[in-house]
């Protein structure tokens, strides 16, 4: 009987002193679940307000931009990865306070430049310099003494766990664990693909063997892949490179000066598309011009016609050789063989 | 030879259409007449190919030399295999590999030199196979033998 | 120079190829015609000898610029290895132990290399001496891939005729010859087993191909036994050992078995299968490993339906092939489900390694990082693939297309070659080289194609049929096309010499008044080592020079370029990246005498030690997580430093130090900028170094030899007399100060 009410009394004095610590923190949940994603926005009003008030709950805060205008790769990355951080967070503590540590307390929030004309308070007030920045204030502190996360390099769920465990360092809770999002739209999207082919192809059984058994298919699909292959979608894909990248002016350029070991990867489009067109008319003089003269065999213009699309062909070749002789010279500053440089060749 | 793998090949797809079958029976009921059906037509393949396989022997006595002969291989190959299985061991492994190798090589090679003389390819004599037939098992069998140490 | 001369010989070469076609193509009576076929042979002879000196003129600028001498480092091994087969019989070749590397393990060198490299060049010297030839083994090899490179050109003209005809062979021919993703592996001196191995690989498929369009037991047996010379050469044979498989594999599905098939693929198989087990270092792994087993399985699937095909022929009822299908899937499921069986028994070898690099991308990166680190192991952006082909990378997928509209049984081939080998050369650099002889191929049937219609002028002489606009359109095609193929000679002359013909040795620099200099660093240390140090030293540098400090300096190295130890490699890097007194004992405790470091910091040499650091700290670090973490080497905000800025742990490493020693002093004021991390270092960044002394460093520092300090003879460690010597020193220098000071006032 005793040992009983002491439990109860125990279990009751726990419940308590969670709501007094967390009786502090009602505030700032009522304003994360503001938002959907539980996140605290700061503005120029509440910033003061918010990052002196948690002097009971530990705040990871993460200044950023969601302005195109910045042109922050990982700025844009971040986004949806703090997010998923977030909501791995508030999907097993409701109630931002840690289950194992029921002291310990735990929300987010963000800065968000969204306008380079218009940078908000908070920026000034910790005189950053760079973003994207993640920015840890313990719980007990004033606005003024935090700790600078640092920046996983890998992008992705890699970044997203490397950062849980660093918060979980930091703030020295033990039960905070990933969890992936589920991309319901993709499986439904790919669920319906699915079926739909299968009917379709339940249909029209003898047209998909046609398909099938195509050479002409399977010959430009294999193509498709080669050319894929030599134009470096491998590399883009081991190193995963940047889209396009800037110059020190801050202009956008699409090829990587003088460095021939390395691409963007927009390169990639630009020299497949080349090598497509290139074979592409080439395949056409071996086998549409023939074509096209037995078509007109009767006709007095043959001739005429064979020739001039045959020569067209030929100049479209050496226009495209030409650029990508001249993509190659960007890369590659000493090439001294370009195509548009003929003068060049014959000195 | 081709009559034993055949009949030992054809008695493995059997059983596993009978097991199939049992297999359909419990879930299906409406199948079994089907099913009877296939093995009906398998019976009457095998029937009809042993026919001629017997004409063909019989008509051309290299061939049937070549078959007796391969049928030796197979049986050594076994013989070598269940050795293998009984005393549990492989300690001279190569030598083991080199004897069973040469079973299944000298095996292929023989079918290939059956294929040849039943319908010759496009620019090789049927004197010309057996040549290139000559070589070919010296050469296997000078690996082999080396391999063996 | 000759050797574009030369060039230019083999592009009027190229032009001449298609005049026989033209002359086929005249009617003519039948005098005209044998008259015909002996200029064609007398021409074809003629091409063949230009498209040979082409092949070796090419590769011999590196002997031009610099000398006869073996490049790089695995080559050096190689070189070494043929020194000891000349001097030893092949039996003692076989079983030999070499103590000289990987102290204190030693290497079982007879069993784990591929000798056919060794043996053809030993073959080749004994040969020229029994003909009264007596040449230095040192040029046999450094010749050794030219002129293989020109049997090359030969088994590819073959190969190709079988795919088209012998003006599309012809091309190949010439294509391969001087296209430069094929020369960066076999210049004069490039004494490597991919020297051999791609005329190798040539040659075999040229027998696969003929064997499996004749149905000949015989050419499939020269396949296999090609086959087997291509094992004995280079790891690389994996490749044929799927795609033959997979080739036939291909067409059954296609439904194009015949008995064609059967005969060669079962006499490749089992002749190449039992010959391969010949090489010790190959050993059992046909049967065990799983790399093999898809030649195993197709080998059984071909006797399924071998039979089945029998069966089908004798019986009418059309119910038999539903019956046939039923039964051939049951057995491959079953025979899937073995295979996963046997390997989860672990009765069979699963996949290596550097086999699942290539399919999961990742892999290596998280799991093997001394595959990862070599270079030939990165991905390719495609410059790299327009460097080393130039024009044919376009004709390439034209090519592959226009087999696709033919499909005959061996255009398959090619398209599963160039399809299976563009993904692989995209993931490996290093496997570019295997893809380059397919381009040819490929972008030669394109171009003959193009050249059967656009260099048929027949019709010009005919005064009937005579056309001016369709001849001018077809010269303006052709001449176009002429005017490429020259292109590329130039292009490939012009790769060839700025970039493969370096052997990396001997370094090529330019003077600060634009002329050509030689920097010859590395052979100076090495014959330093040679010279002034005993001859069991052990010296311990990164597993890079390790064949080069085997073959130049002849001393025991600790790990080489072989790379089967990886937990001994790793302890070299934990040396290099821990704090001296650790590194003093790890060295000690394995009788390192010296430690070699490269350093290209006042040079500007890129490829050094500091800038391969990170990869001996990753390997290290997979062994003791605990001792070498990765991030202690980078700076808070993630950078790779070695100024100021640069970590503590960084400062301590015994690299740094080994590194940077005196680098400071250099200048007058103890800052001197790093000139390949283009960060300055200054005096007070670099610790003192109590255990080594600086026994050499090369003229322009890129070598630099430390020894390892004996004991110190009263019991104290070096690092208490480096403080001691310091504080005295220090004594010392304010006497010293003080010295000249006094003598001044006397």
């Amino acid at each position: 009987m005793k040992v009983n009410f002491i439990k109860v009394f125990f279990t009751l004095l726990s419940i308590f002193g969670t709501l007094a610590t967390s009786l502090g923190n009602d505030k700032l949940l009522k304003a994360a679940n503001k938002r959907s994603n539980k996140v605290i926005n700061l503005t120029n009003k509440n910033y003061k307000r918010i990052l002196n008030d948690s002097q009971d709950a530990n705040l990871i805060v993460l200044f950023s931009t969601t302005s195109a205008q910045f042109g922050c790769n990982l700025c844009a990355e971040l986004e949806s990865e703090f997010d998923n951080i977030v909501a791995s967070w508030f999907q097993d503590h409701p109630d931002a306070t840690s289950k194992l540590d029921p002291s310990k307390a735990l929300f987010f929030a963000k800065a968000d430049v969204k306008n380079p004309q218009n940078i908000p308070e908070v920026f000034t007030y910790y005189k950053l310099a760079q973003i994207p920045r993640i920015y840890f204030f313990p719980a007990g502190q004033d606005m003024d003494t935090f700790t600078v996360l640092e920046m996983p390099q890998e992008p992705g769920m890699s970044r997203v766990h490397n950062l849980i465990e660093i918060i979980k360092h930091v703030v020295q809770i033990e039960d905070f664990t990933t969890h992936e999002p589920v991309n319901w739209s993709s499986f439904i999207i790919t669920t319906i693909t699915v079926f739909i082919s299968v009917f379709i192809l339940r249909k029209n059984t003898s047209v998909a063997l046609r398909l099938l058994s195509s050479k002409i298919i399977w010959g430009v699909l294999s193509g498709c892949f080669i050319i894929l292959m030599i134009s470096g979608q491998m590399f883009n894909k081991i190193r995963n490179t940047m889209l396009a990248g800037t110059t020190q002016e801050g202009e956008i350029i699409y090829f990587m000066p003088n460095d021939f070991q390395n691409q963007f990867a927009i390169e990639t489009q630009v020299i497949g598309v080349t090598y497509g067109v290139l074979a592409a008319l080439l395949i056409v003089l071996v086998i549409g011009i023939p074509k096209l003269t037995d078509a007109y065999k009767k006709s007095n213009r043959r001739s005429v016609i064979e020739a001039s699309f045959s020569i067209l062909c030929a100049v479209l070749i050496y226009m495209f050789f030409s650029a990508l002789t001249y993509v190659f010279g960007i890369k590659s500053s000493s090439y001294p063989y370009q195509l548009t440089k003929l003068a060049r060749l014959f000195n | 030879m081709v009559y034993l793998e055949h009949q030992f090949s054809n008695r493995d797809t059997e059983s596993i259409m009978a097991a199939t079958a049992k297999v359909t029976k419990e879930t299906k009921q409406t199948k079994p007449a089907q099913q009877a059906g296939m093995i009906k037509d398998f019976q009457e393949a095998y029937h009809l190919s042993m026919k001629s396989y017997w004409e063909q022997v019989n008509k051309d006595s290299r061939l049937k030399l070549i078959d007796i002969f391969c049928a030796f291989l197979v049986i050594l190959g076994v013989i070598q295999f269940s050795f293998i299985c009984l005393i549990r061991d492989n300690y001279p492994f190569n030598a083991f590999l080199a004897g069973f190798i040469i079973c299944v090589g000298q095996f292929v090679l023989l079918i290939s030199l059956r294929l040849q003389l039943l319908n010759p390819f496009q620019n090789i004599s049927r004197n010309r196979a057996f040549g290139e037939f000559v070589i070919a098992s010296l050469v296997l069998h000078f690996i082999c033998l080396h391999f063996i140490n | 120079m000759s050797t574009t001369s030369e060039k230019k010989v083999s592009s009027k070469v190229k032009q001449d190829v298609d005049t026989p076609l033209e002359s086929e193509s005249a009617t003519v009576d039948a005098a005209f015609k044998t008259t015909i076929v002996w200029v064609q042979a007398i021409l074809k002879a003629v091409i063949f000898i230009s498209i040979f000196g082409a092949a070796i003129s090419a590769r011999l600028f590196s002997i031009i610029r610099f000398e006869s001498i073996i490049h790089e480092f695995d080559p050096w091994f190689n070189f070494r290895a043929t020194k000891y087969l000349i001097n030893n019989s092949f039996y003692d070749f076989l079983n030999w132990f070499d103590d000289r590397t990987w102290y204190p393990l030693g290497r079982v060198t007879g069993g784990t290399l591929y000798p056919g490299l060794m043996t053809t060049s030993a073959l080749v010297w004994h040969t020229l001496r029994k003909i009264g030839l007596p040449v230095d083994i040192r040029n046999v090899c450094v010749l050794f891939a030219p002129a293989f490179s020109g049997i090359t050109a030969i088994a590819t003209y073959y190969l190709t005729k079988e795919i088209k005809d012998s003006s599309a062979g012809l091309l190949a021919a010439a294509f391969i010859a001087i296209v430069p993703g094929y020369i960066s592996r076999s210049v004069a001196g490039a004494y490597d087993n991919e020297a051999i191995a791609i005329t190798l690989l040539m040659v075999t498929f040229m027998f696969w191909i003929k064997g499996q369009k004749t149905g000949s037991i015989l050419y499939s047996s020269l396949a296999a036994i090609f086959y087997f010379y291509m094992v004995s050469a280079w790891g690389g044979y994996v490749f044929i050992t799927n795609l033959i498989p997979f080739h036939i594999f291909l067409l059954i599905l296609m439904g194009r078995y015949t008995s064609k098939l059967y005969v060669a693929y079962n006499t490749w198989f089992i002749i190449g299968t039992v010959a391969s087990m010949q090489i010790p270092f190959v050993g059992f792994l046909p049967i065990r490993s799983n790399d093999h087993m898809a030649a195993l399985g197709v080998f059984g699937l071909l006797q399924i339906v071998a039979l089945g095909d029998y069966v089908k022929s004798k019986t009418p009822t059309k119910k038999f092939r539903i019956v046939m299908i039923v039964s051939l899937l049951v057995i491959l499921a079953i025979g899937v489900a073995g295979l996963f069986f046997l390997t989860y028994m672990g009765l069979i070898a699963p996949w290596t390694g550097r086999f699942y690099s290539l399919w999961d991308t990742s892999y290596a990166k998280i799991h093997i990082p001394i595959i990862a680190s070599v270079s030939e192991h990165q991905p390719v952006a495609w410059p790299a693939f327009f460097f080393d082909t130039q024009f044919l990378i376009w004709l390439f997928p034209a090519g592959v297309f226009l087999l696709f509209l033919e499909l005959k049984d061996e255009h398959v081939f090619i398209i599963a070659y160039s399809v299976l080998c563009s993904y692989f050369a995209g993931v490996m650099i290093r496997l570019m080289l295997t893809l380059t002889p397919v381009i040819c191929i490929s972008a030669a049937v394109a171009l003959s194609k193009l050249f059967d219609i656009y260099l048929d002028f027949s019709k010009a002489f005919d005064k009937k049929e005579r056309n001016w606009t369709s001849l001018v359109a077809r010269f303006a095609v052709s001449g176009s096309f002429i005017f490429y193929l020259y292109l590329f000679v130039l292009h490939s002359t012009w790769v060839t010499q700025t970039a493969y013909s370096s052997p990396s040795v001997v370094l090529p620099s330019t003077g600060p008044n634009g002329q050509m200099a030689l920097i010859d660093d590395f052979r100076e240390a090495y014959y330093w080592l040679r010279m002034n140090t005993d001859e069991d030293a052990k010296v311990a540098a990164w597993w890079d020079y390790g064949y080069q400090i085997g073959g130049m300096a002849d001393r025991t190295t600790l790990v080489d370029n072989n790379t089967w130890n990886n937990t001994h490699i790793a302890i070299v890097g934990k040396a290099m990246a821990s704090p001296e007194e650790k590194s003093y004992e790890i060295l000690k405790e394995h009788d390192v005498d010296y430690v070699l470091v490269i350093f290209g910091g006042l040079l500007g040499f890129g490829g050094d030690d500091i800038n391969k650091f990170l990869w001996m700290i990753r390997i290290s670090e997979g062994i003791w997580p605990e001792e070498i973490k990765e991030r202690d080497f980078f700076t808070p905000q993630g950078e790779y430093k070695v100024d100021s800025s640069a970590t503590q742990t960084m400062k301590n490493s015994l690299l740094y130090k080994m590194s940077y020693k005196d680098f400071p002093a250099l200048s007058g004021d103890g800052k001197l900028m790093d000139k390949v991390r283009q960060q300055v270092i200054s005096s007070k960044d670099v610790g003192p170094l109590d255990y080594f002394d600086e026994a050499f460093t090369s003229e322009n520092w890129l070598v630099r030899i430390y020894k390892v300090k004996g004991d110190e003879p009263e019991g104290r460690t070096w690092r208490e007399v480096g403080d001691f010597e310091r504080k005295h020193a220090n004594n010392n220098k304010r006497r010293q100060i003080a010295k000249p000071e006094l003598d001044l006032r006397v």
